[in-house]
C-alpha cells in the first residue's frame, strides 16, 4: 500500500486544490480568468473617473463643456468596465454551472464505485443534502468567495497606487491612517469569521433542537409532552439568543471597523483636499480640482470590495462544512487507484498457484476502515491469514451480528478498502430485497432486455408462477410503494433477478433473516437447489444444513478463520 | 402564517439613515472640493467640513446600530415563527419526515429574516431615490431630469425582476421535489446497483435543474443589477457630455457636479434593492410553503381503562395492504404478536394506539364497546427506532414534566441494565451522547413504563440486544404484564418471554388483501 499523507487539519483552499487536480475541474484557470477580468473591469472604471474629473475640472473651474477627448475617454472607459462586468459575470455563472456538472459526475462515479458499502451507511436525506445542496456549497466558494478574495488584495492595491501617483501625500497620508491592507484582510477576515461562525452555530442549534422537538411530534402527542416541550424551547431560544447578543456585539464591532475607516478616509480625505484647495492647508504638492475629484472617486475602492467579501463571508463557512461532509467520499475514489495496485497482487498470488480463474486466494487479507482519517486509517477492520476460494465453493459465513460478515463481502466485491479482491463478477442477495416501485417486468429486467418467456421462466423456477397469475395486469403490474408482496414472495422476486443475470459468484448477506423459520427453510432450500453450478459465500446466522457447504468462515474478534464443519459454526443465535 | 409580530421599524430607520448618510457624504464631499476649488468670497467653510464628518460619524453609528438591532430582532423572530409553527402543530404529525423538519426550519429562518433580507434594503433605497429624486425636481437641480429617467429605469428593472423572480422561485421548488423523488428511489435501490453499474451511473438523477434554477435566479438578479449599471454609467456619460434635453441651460456652477455624482455611483448605492427582489421571491415561496404544510390530526381520546378484554376485530391500519385481524386480549397479560417482517406487525400496533387510522369496517372494542378513531390516552407505543430528544436523561424520562421521583427513574434504568447513561442530567441525542440502537429502545421502554400505561405496546424489542440484556427487558414486560396488558410485537421471541397468548400474524398477499379490486378500479 502506498501511504498516502494527508493532514490533519486540511484547508480548503488546498482541499480545493486536489479535488480540483483529482477531477480536472479546471476551477484555477477559471478562478485566474475571473479575477484578472473582474480587476480590468475596476480598472477601467478608475479610468473613467480620470476623465469624469477632467470634465468637471472644465465645468467648474473653466466655466467651458468638456472637450472631445475627455467625453470620448469617458465614453470608452465606462463602456469597458460595463463589458468586461457582463463578461465576468457570465463566465462566473458558467463555471459553476461546468463545475457542478463535474462534481456530480464524480459523486455518481463513487456511488458507482462503492455502492452499497457506502450508501447504506447513511440516511437517504444526508446523501440527498449532501449532493444536491454541498456541492452547490464548494462551488459558489470555489467560483465566488476565493475570486472575490484575490480581487480584495489587488484592487485596493491597485487604487492606492493611483492615489499616490497623483498626490504622493495623500497616498502616504492612506497608508499610515489605513492600517495597511493585509492588515484590514486580518480584521475582516477574523471579525467576519468569529461573527459568522458564532452566528451560524448559534442558528444552526437553535434549528437542530427545533427540528429535533418536531420530529417527535407523535412521541410528545403521546406523552402529552406538547405544552412542556413548548415552554423548553422557548426557554432554551431566549437564553441562547441573549447570549448570542452578547458574542455578537463585540463580533459586530470588529466588523464595524472597515465601515469606520472607509467612511471616516473619504470624509477626511473631502475635508483635507477642501482645504487644500482653498490654500487653508499647505502640505504637499498642489491640488487641482481634477486631481481632488479623482482621488475621492477612487478612494471607496480601497474597502469597497474587502467589504463584498465580508458579505458573502457565509460561502466559507458553508463550503468548510461541506468539505467535512464530502472530504471522506471523494477521498475514497482516490483510494481506488490504490486498489487496483493490490488487485495486482492478488491476480499474482493466482497465477503463482497456477489456477488463474478457477481459484481467489488473498494471502494476510486486510478490510479497512475508510471513514477514519487516512492515517489512522490502516488499521484492519477485519481481517484474514489466509482465504482460498475455488469455483463451485460453497462457504457458510459465520459470526455473530456486527462481527464483520457484511464488511467482508463487500470486501471481496470491491465496494471497500481491502488488500484483496475477488474479480469474479458477483450478486448480492440482502436481507431486504429491493422492489422497486415500477412494474414486475422493470423489477426483474432493470435496464437490460429479457423476453417474457425467459421472464415467466424465472419466475417458474422461484415458484412465483402462482403468484403473477393472481395480479390484474401480470408482468405489467405496478409494484407502487406498499408494494403487496409477503418477506418471502419480495426475496424470491429477487432470486428471479439474480438468476437471470448469469453470474459466478453469489455473495449472500443473510436472505433469510427476517424470514420466519417455516419461510426461511424453503426459501433456503430454493437458493441452494437454484447455486448449484455457482461459488456461494452465505452468511447466516440461522440454522442451516452443514452438508450444503465446502467450506466455513468463522469471524470472531475481527478475524476471520476456517472452522471444521463439525463446529458450531451455523449454531442458531437467537 | 398568522401570527405576524410588529414591524421591526427600528431596524428599518437605522437602514435607511445609514444609506441616506453614505450618499449625503460623496455628494457634499464633491460639492465642497468643487467649490472649494473656486473659492467664492466670503465662503464659509467650516459647516461643509462639519457636515461632512458628522455625517461619516452618523453613517459608522447608524451601520452597528442597525447591525445590532437587525441581528436582535432577527433571533427573535426566528424564535416567534418557530414557537407559532410549532405550537399550530400540536397534536399533528407531519406527512413527510426528514426532508421536511429540515425545510421547515429553513422556512421558519427566510421567514423571519424578511427584514433585513429585503424589507429594509428595498426601503432604504426606494426612500433614497425617491427623496433625492423630488429634491432635485424641486431645487431644479441640473441635470435632474436624467436622475428622473433612471428612477423610471429602476422601477422598470425591478418590477420585471420580481415578475420572473416569482417564476423561478415556483420552478425551483418543483425541481427540488422531482430531485427529492428521483434520487430517494435511486438510492433505496443502492443494493442492486451492482446489477448494472454502468447504466446505473448513466442513469442517475441529476440535480442539475435544481442547480440550474438557483443559478438562473442569480444570473437574473446579476443580470439586472447589470443593465442597472449600464443606465447610469449611459445617462453619467450623456448629461457629462452636455446633451440636455428639454430648455434646460447648462449650469457650470459646483452645484451642477451633484446630478452626475449621483448618477455614477447608482450601482453602488442602489442595487442592493435587486438582491432584496431574489430575497423576497424566496419569502413569498417559503410563506406559501408553511401554509400549505401537510399534517394530519392526531384525535386524542379520554383514558380508558382495560378492566375485562380487548377485543379487535377485523381490525388493520388503513392504507397498508396488511391482513386484518380479529382477536380478543386480556386486560393483563404478555401478548406476542409475531410474522415475517413486512406483514403489518408495526401498524397494526400504531393503529391499535390510535397513531394511525383503522379501515372502515375494524374495530377495536373495550369492555365490549367500541371505541372511536384516535390515541387513547396511557396506551403506549413504543417504537421500532424510537426518537430520542436531544437532552437530558431526565427529560427523555419524564418529557411532559409530570415530576417523576428521580428514585424510579435510577432504578429502572439499572433494572434495563443502564447503569452507564445515569447520571440522569447527561446529555444524549444530537449535541450530546450517541446512543446505540439498543440503548434507545431501552430508554424508550423506560419512557413508556414510568408513564404508568393502561396498555403497553412494545415494537421489535429485542433487536440489536445481546442475551442477558434480552432477558432484563423480558423480565421487565412480565412484571408489567402483571398490572397492564403487554403487547410484544417481533419476528424473534426470546425463550425467556413467558407469553400469556400468542398471535401469528398472517403474512399479506394478493388473495387476502384485495389488490385486485384495487387496481382494476
Amino acid at each position: 500500500m502506498t501511504k498516502e499523507k494527508v493532514p490533519n487539519r486540511q484547508t480548503l483552499t488546498s482541499w480545493c486544490r486536489q479535488l480540483d487536480e483529482a477531477h480536472k475541474l479546471g476551477v484555477r484557470t477559471s478562478q485566474t480568468r475571473l479575477v484578472v477580468i473582474k480587476c480590468l473591469s475596476l480598472f477601467s472604471l478608475i479610468i473613467g473617473f480620470y476623465f469624469f474629473s477632467h470634465i468637471a475640472h472644465s465645468w467648474v473651474v473653466n466655466k467651458v463643456h468638456g472637450t472631445h477627448s475627455h467625453i470620448i475617454g469617458l465614453g470608452l472607459a465606462l463602456l469597458f468596465a460595463w463589458l468586461l462586468q457582463g463578461v465576468s459575470n457570465h463566465k462566473s455563472l458558467d463555471t459553476k454551472t461546468n463545475t457542478l456538472a463535474k462534481l456530480e459526475k464524480a459523486l455518481t462515479a463513487v456511488f458507482a464505485n462503492r455502492q452499497h458499502a457506502l450508501v447504506r451507511q447513511q440516511t437517504v436525506f444526508y446523501w440527498q443534502s449532501l449532493w444536491q445542496k454541498q456541492l452547490h456549497d464548494v462551488t459558489d466558494w470555489a467560483v465566488e468567495y476565493s475570486v472575490q478574495q484575490a480581487i480584495a488584495v489587488i484592487v485596493p492595491l491597485l487604487a492606492l497606487a493611483v492615489i499616490f501617483v497623483v498626490n504622493p501625500v495623500i497616498g502616504a497620508g492612506l497608508l499610515v491612517t489605513l492600517p495597511v491592507v493585509p492588515l484590514f484582510m486580518i480584521i475582516v477576515g477574523k471579525g467576519a469569521a468569529a461573527l459568522h461562525q458564532k452566528h451560524f452555530i448559534a442558528l444552526s442549534r437553535l434549528g437542530s433542537m427545533f427540528t429535533d422537538r418536531l420530529a417527535a411530534l407523535p412521541m410528545l402527542s403521546t406523552f402529552q409532552a406538547h405544552e412542556k416541550q413548548t415552554d423548553l424551547l422557548k426557554e432554551a431560544s431566549e437564553t441562547l439568543n441573549l447570549r448570542t447578543m452578547k458574542v455578537v456585539s463585540v463580533a459586530f464591532l470588529s466588523n464595524s471597523v472597515l465601515d469606520f475607516f472607509a467612511t471616516l478616509s473619504v470624509a477626511l480625505v473631502a475635508v483635507f483636499i477642501g482645504f487644500t484647495l482653498l490654500d487653508e492647508l499647505n502640505v504637499g504638492p498642489e491640488i487641482t480640482l481634477q486631481q481632488g475629484l479623482w482621488i475621492l472617486l477612487v478612494v471607496p475602492l480601497l474597502l469597497s470590495e474587502m467589504k463584498r467579501l465580508g458579505q458573502i463571508y457565509h460561502q466559507k463557512a458553508q463550503a468548510e462544512s461541506a468539505m467535512e461532509a464530502l472530504k471522506p467520499i471523494v477521498a475514497s475514489s482516490f483510494c481506488d487507484t490504490e486498489m487496483k495496485d493490490d488487485t495486482v497482487d492478488a491476480t499474482q498470488t493466482i497465477s503463482a498457484h497456477g489456477e488463474n480463474a478457477n481459484r481467489f486466494v488473498a494471502e494476510k487479507f486486510a478490510v479497512f476502515d475508510e471513514l477514519a482519517e487516512a492515517g489512522q486509517g490502516k488499521n484492519a477492520i477485519v481481517s484474514a491469514q489466509t482465504l482460498t476460494l475455488n469455483k463451485g465453493d460453497c462457504i457458510l459465513l459465520s459470526g455473530r451480528s456486527g462481527s464483520g460478515k457484511t464488511l467482508l463481502l463487500e470486501a471481496l466485491a470491491g465496494q471497500r478498502r481491502a488488500t484483496h479482491r475477488c474479480q469474479w463478477p458477483s450478486i448480492w442477495l440482502t436481507q431486504h430485497p429491493v422492489i422497486l416501485p415500477s412494474s414486475v417486468r422493470d423489477n426483474l429486467c432493470l435496464y437490460d432486455r429479457y423476453t417474457d418467456q425467459q421472464l415467466l421462466a424465472m419466475l417458474e423456477k422461484v415458484e412465483l408462477s402462482h403468484w403473477l397469475k393472481q395480479l390484474p395486469f401480470g408482468l405489467d403490474t405496478l409494484m407502487t410503494d406498499y408494494p403487496l408482496l409477503s418477506g418471502g414472495e419480495a426475496q424470491r422476486l429477487s432470486i428471479a433477478r439474480a438468476l437471470l443475470r448469469d453470474r459466478p459468484l453469489w455473495l449472500l448477506d443473510e436472505p433469510t433473516a427476517h424470514l420466519p423459520d417455516e419461510q426461511h427453510h424453503r426459501i433456503a432450500q430454493l437458493i441452494y437447489r437454484l447455486t448449484q453450478d455457482k461459488t456461494v459465500i452465505w452468511a447466516s446466522h440461522k440454522a442451516l444444513p452443514a452438508n450444503w457447504f465446502s467450506g466455513f468462515w468463522h469471524v470472531e474478534h475481527q478475524q476471520v478463520i476456517n472452522k471444521h464443519p463439525l463446529s458450531h459454526a451455523e449454531k442458531k443465535e437467537q | 402564517m398568522k401570527n405576524e409580530s410588529r414591524p421591526a421599524y427600528i431596524t428599518l430607520v437605522l437602514a435607511v439613515v445609514h444609506a441616506t448618510a453614505g450618499l449625503s457624504i460623496l455628494v457634499i464631499s464633491s460639492w465642497f472640493i468643487a467649490i472649494s476649488a473656486i473659492a467664492p468670497m466670503g465662503f464659509n467653510y467650516v459647516i461643509p467640513a462639519v457636515v461632512i464628518r458628522g455625517l461619516a460619524l452618523l453613517r459608522i453609528a447608524s451601520g452597528y446600530a442597525s447591525m445590532w438591532v437587525g441581528h436582535k430582532d432577527l433571533l427573535g423572530r426566528i424564535a416567534a415563527v418557530r414557537m407559532d409553527v410549532f405550537s399550530q402543530l400540536h397534536n399533528c404529525q407531519l406527512d413527510d419526515k426528514a426532508s421536511s423538519t429540515e425545510a421547515l426550519a429553513q422556512h421558519t429562518e427566510v421567514l423571519a429574516s424578511k427584514w433585513i433580507a429585503w424589507i429594509s434594503p428595498l426601503s432604504s433605497v426606494l426612500f433614497i431615490f425617491t427623496v433625492t429624486c423630488i429634491t432635485a425636481l424641486w431645487t431644479s437641480l441640473p441635470g435632474a431630469i436624467y436622475l428622473v429617467i433612471l428612477y423610471c429605469a429602476w422601477i422598470i428593472l425591478l418590477t420585471l425582476q420580481w415578475l420572473s423572480a416569482l417564476a423561478i422561485a415556483r420552478e425551483n421548488t418543483e425541481a427540488t421535489s422531482a430531485f427529492r423523488r428521483a434520487s430517494s428511489h435511486f438510492l433505496a435501490a443502492s443494493p442492486i446497483w451492482h446489477l448494472n453499474s454502468k447504466k446505473n451511473v448513466e442513469n442517475a438523477p441529476s440535480a442539475a435543474s435544481v442547480w440550474q434554477q438557483q443559478l438562473q435566479q442569480k444570473r437574473k438578479t446579476i443580470h439586472t443589477v447589470w443593465m442597472f449599471q449600464g443606465a447610469a454609467f449611459l445617462l453619467t456619460l450623456l448629461l457629462m457630455a452636455g446633451v440636455l434635453p428639454f430648455a434646460e441651460v447648462a449650469v457650470f456652477a459646483p452645484i451642477a457636479l451633484i446630478v452626475p455624482m449621483v448618477l455614477l455611483a447608482a450601482p453602488d448605492w442602489a442595487s442592493a434593492s435587486f438582491n432584496a427582489v431574489a430575497n423576497a421571491a424566496q419569502h413569498q415561496q417559503s410563506s406559501n410553503a408553511l401554509d400549505s404544510l401537510n399534517t394530519s390530526p392526531i384525535r386524542h381520546l379520554a383514558e380508558k381503562p382495560v378492566l375485562t378484554s380487548l377485543q379487535l376485530t377485523h381490525f388493520a391500519a388503513k392504507g397498508r395492504s396488511t391482513v386484518p385481524v380479529t382477536i380478543n386480549l386480556p386486560a393483563k397479560g404478555v401478548v406476542a404478536i409475531s410474522g415475517a417482517s413486512g406483514c403489518g406487525k408495526s401498524s397494526l400496533l400504531q393503529a391499535i394506539a390510535g397513531l394511525l387510522p383503522a379501515t372502515a369496517n375494524g374495530e377495536r372494542k373495550v369492555d365490549g364497546h367500541a371505541l372511536p378513531e384516535g390515541l387513547v390516552k396511557r396506551w403506549l407505543y413504543v417504537e421500532q427506532e424510537p426518537i430520542i430528544l436531544s437532552g437530558s436523561i431526565k427529560m427523555n424520562l419524564d418529557p411532559a414534566g409530570c415530576d417523576i421521583s428521580q428514585k424510579s427513574m435510577c432504578e429502572l434504568l439499572s433494572a434495563l441494565g443502564l447503569d452507564t447513561l445515569l447520571p440522569l442530567t447527561n446529555w444524549v441525542g444530537k449535541s450530546g451522547r450517541q446512543l446505540s440502537g439498543g440503548e434507545r429502545k431501552r430508554l424508550a421502554l423506560a419512557r413508556a413504563v414510568l408513564a404508568e400505561p393502561i396498555v403497553l405496546m412494545v415494537d421489535e424489542p429485542f433487536e440489536g440486544l445481546d442475551i442477558r440484556t434480552q432477558e432484563q427487558v423480558c423480565a421487565l414486560l412480565e412484571k408489567e404484564a402483571q398490572r397492564r396488558l403487554v403487547i410484544v410485537a417481533s419476528h424473534v421471541l426470546p425463550t425467556a418471554l413467558s407469553i400469556d397468548k400468542h398471535v401469528v400474524l398472517e403474512e399479506a398477499n394478493v388473495e387476502n388483501t384485495g389488490l385486485h379490486e384495487r387496481q382494476l378500479a
